[in-house]
């Protein structure tokens, strides 16, 4: 079953098709979130609040693409949580640590090399990459226009490629 | 080491681009004898905006030149260039050839299956432009019309819209280049001499020096090839030698997702359970 068709089978109140796109989404909402907030236990509060919302109000059919828009939602979560936080502060403790268990060096090295980019190039990033989003998706999602997407995208990742090629800083 | 090397072979190479321009005049027969060396050495210089036939032959080429000072100087060359003045008329155009070129491939080609529907692009001599292939499926889409509009105001008045319901495979078309004779036809067809541009002992010794030292550049760039200097949120530098491809890139991070703390699951599931 895909994922339109769970969203479909969950507005006509099969709950069971929850547990599929739950499955399905956690771990991208989660970390799209994480590299926006820069903090794990804020991105956990909006990925519980994300697939709440979903179960609750599952978007309706005029909805055409779901999948962008629980990604939509998240990303708008979370920029409230940093308006709320008002800081720039990067816990890349708190995102290093948990992550050496798992994967331990090569995750580190990509999520400390992405929290080092401008929050704009990190939803881009995480929307195109995790997401899976179209860059004319994350254009509509961010208020961005496509080109200025698409360069900001470029930038990021060549900034990422110094880095994580052992560049300076 | 690597600065003086840089040095080294940039003077090298801009030797070499001037012998050519420098040499002996009438150093080629008619005007499609300089059209074929531009071709086959990527050798068009920055004041050239296109080159036609104006009768599907060799004969009678229109060149096109910047329309200011460079392009008269530009268009004085070309003639001490060629032997033959009659093989050659002039027009004047805005956008250097080579300008276009570089949009086209380095610039326009980046868009091609990225939602703006763009399905081709190519270089038009007698336009003086790019045509931009939009399928016609995109043609009222707010996405395509907004990105048409960026690249307007980001490169000027160089395009020319068509419409089309399909894509191509190549980057230009074929047809974008009106001069049609292949050098094939030229040697079966037509008999005629083609004389090389002349070069000196001296010249050609440079010349050969700085093909090896262009070459060691290459090697040394490859290995050493640097970033462009970029800026991270603290506003610092980022400055340093990659080798890592965008793909490589993307996978990294595509592997690289967080690891999905296991309380939260107990947390989302258990407040789904009490609204059921």
């Amino acid at each position: 079953m895909d994922l339109n068709e769970c969203f479909s089978r969950l507005r006509d109140g099969d709950k069971e098709a929850f547990t599929i796109i739950y499955e399905e989404l956690k771990r991208p909402v989660f970390t799209v979130a994480c590299r926006i907030v820069q903090s794990k236990e804020t991105a956990e509060d909006i990925t519980h609040d994300v697939f709440v919302k979903i179960y609750l109000s599952p978007p309706d059919r005029s909805v055409r693409n779901p999948r962008a828009w629980v990604f939509q939602m998240a990303r708008n979560l979370a920029i409230d949580a940093l308006r709320k936080k008002k800081t720039d502060d990067i816990d890349l403790v708190d995102i290093a640590q948990e992550d050496l268990i798992d994967k331990a060096v090569l995750s580190w090295d990509v999520e400390s090399a992405i929290s080092h980019l401008p929050q704009i190039e990190r939803e881009i990033i995480s929307l195109h990459i995790t997401g899976g989003l179209s860059f004319s998706c994350i254009s509509r999602i961010t208020g961005l226009s496509l080109p200025s997407v698409y360069r900001r995208y470029r930038k990021a990742l060549g900034t990422l490629k110094c880095l994580l090629d052992g560049g300076i800083l | 080491m690597r600065k003086f090397l840089t040095i080294i072979f940039t003077t090298i190479l801009v030797s070499i681009s001037v012998i050519p321009v420098c040499a002996s005049d009438g150093a080629f027969n008619t005007a499609h004898d300089l059209f074929v060396y531009w071709e086959e050495n990527d050798a068009y210089p920055d004041y050239v905006c296109g080159v036609w036939s104006n009768d599907g032959g060799i004969y009678d080429l229109t060149i096109s030149v910047l329309d200011n000072e460079v392009g008269e100087t530009g268009k004085r060359e070309i003639l001490d260039l060629i032997k033959d003045d009659d093989s050659v008329s002039f027009e004047y155009g805005k956008y250097s050839r080579n300008y276009l070129i570089r949009v086209q491939n380095e610039e326009i080609s980046q868009y091609f299956k990225k939602g703006v529907g763009l399905a081709w692009v190519g270089f038009i001599d007698t336009k003086n432009g790019l045509t931009l292939g939009i399928l016609e499926e995109k043609k009222d889409d707010p996405a395509t019309l907004e990105w048409i509009e960026e690249m307007k105001k980001e490169f000027g008045d160089i395009f020319y819209i068509e419409y089309t319901d399909g894509y191509v495979k190549t980057l230009a078309l074929d047809d974008s280049y009106i001069f049609l004779p292949s050098v094939d036809d030229i040697s079966l067809n037509l008999r005629y001499d083609v004389e090389k541009p002349k070069f000196e002992v001296d010249a050609f010794f440079i010349a050969m020096l700085g093909a090896a030292v262009i070459l060691a550049g290459g090697i040394l760039a490859l290995m050493y090839r640097r970033s462009v200097v970029l800026s991270t949120n603290t506003g610092r530098a980022v400055t340093a030698v990659s080798r890592l491809s965008n793909k490589e890139i993307e996978k990294l991070i595509k592997k690289s997702d967080m690891s999905f703390p296991t309380q939260l699951d107990s947390r989302v599931m258990g407040d789904i359970s009490s609204e059921k």
